[in-house]
C-alpha cells in the first residue's frame, strides 16, 4: 500500500514554487525535517536533472522525484506536494508539472510493492485527473489511501 | 518467438525505471509476450544484452551507442496504451 510508505495526512497543496528545482526543494522538505533524509539527497535529485534532463517527469503533470540510495538517505521514505500553480521542468511532452513527489530508498530493492501501488494507481488517468485537478482533498487522500 | 529480454532505463535504477517496468511486464502479459523485464540505470547498462531498451526521451541519447539493442522512447511512462503500442511495434505484432 502506498501508505505504509506516504504520511497521507501529511501531503501538502497549495505549495508554491518558484521554479522547478524549488518544487523538488518544497517536496523534499517535510523528509528532510523528518531527519529521514539530508538535503544533499534533494541537491543529488536536482543535479541528476541538471545532468540529465528533467526524466523524472514520468507523465504530463506529475514528477517523481528521486536519486542514487546512498548515505544521505536514512530511512525509506515518500512524499507528495501539490504546486499552487504548474511549473515547467523542460520536459517536452509532460509539462507544466503540478504534482511532485519526493521518493528515497536506501537500496535498490524492497520498495516493489509501493511503488507497484503507485503505478496502479497513475496508470488510471481519472486518478491523475484528480490528483492533479481535484479540488476535494479528501478525496484524493482516499484514492491515495486506497492503493 | 521465444523470450524476450526488456530494459527499463532511467538514471538510478530505483524509481522511474521500476514503475516502467511493472508497465511493460503488465502490457507484454496482456499480449502473450514471453518476456524477461528488468529495470537498470543507464550507467550500468554497458555489456548488458537485451532484445529491446525502453527509457525516457531524456536518457535515450545516453543509451544510444552503448547497448546493441533498439532503444525505443517511452514518452508517458504510465500509459499502458503507449507502451503496449511501442512494443507490438517493435515486435511486429
Amino acid at each position: 500500500m502506498i501508505k505504509d510508505l506516504l504520511d497521507i495526512e501529511k501531503i501538502e497543496f497549495d505549495v508554491h514554487a518558484e521554479d522547478w528545482k524549488d518544487a523538488l526543494r518544497k517536496a523534499g522538505r517535510y523528509l528532510v525535517e523528518q531527519g529521514k533524509i539530508d538535503q544533499q539527497y534533494v541537491e543529488n535529485a536536482i543535479d541528476a536533472c541538471v545532468e540529465r534532463g528533467p526524466y523524472i517527469v514520468i507523465m504530463p503533470g506529475v514528477a517523481f522525484g528521486h536519486a542514487r540510495p546512498d548515505e544521505s538517505v536514512h530511512e525509506q521514505c515518500l512524499h507528495m506536494i501539490r504546486l499552487d500553480e504548474p511549473v515547467n521542468f523542460g520536459s517536452e511532452y509532460n509539462d507544466p508539472v503540478r504534482i511532485v513527489f519526493m521518493f528515497a530508498s536506501e537500496s535498490s530493492g524492497g520498495h516493489l510493492t509501493v511503488m507497484r501501488s503507485i503505478a496502479k494507481m497513475l496508470v488510471e488517468p481519472e486518478n491523475v485527473e484528480l490528483l492533479i485537478n481535484g479540488t476535494d482533498k479528501d478525496k484524493i487522500r482516499k484514492l491515495l489511501a486506497s492503493y | 518467438m521465444g523470450k524476450i529480454k526488456i530494459l527499463a532505463v532511467c538514471g538510478f535504477g530505483v524509481g522511474t525505471s521500476l514503475m516502467l517496468r511493472m508497465n511493460i511486464e503488465r502490457v507484454t502479459k496482456e499480449l502473450g509476450v514471453d518476456a524477461d523485464v528488468e529495470n537498470v540505470d543507464v550507467t550500468s547498462l554497458t555489456g548488458s544484452r537485451a532484445d529491446m531498451i525502453m527509457t525516457s526521451a531524456e536518457l535515450a541519447g545516453d543509451i544510444e551507442g552503448k547497448i546493441d539493442a533498439p532503444v525505443i522512447v517511452v514518452n508517458n511512462f504510465m500509459s499502458l496504451s503507449e507502451i503496449k503500442e511501442k512494443i507490438q511495434k517493435q515486435l511486429g505484432i
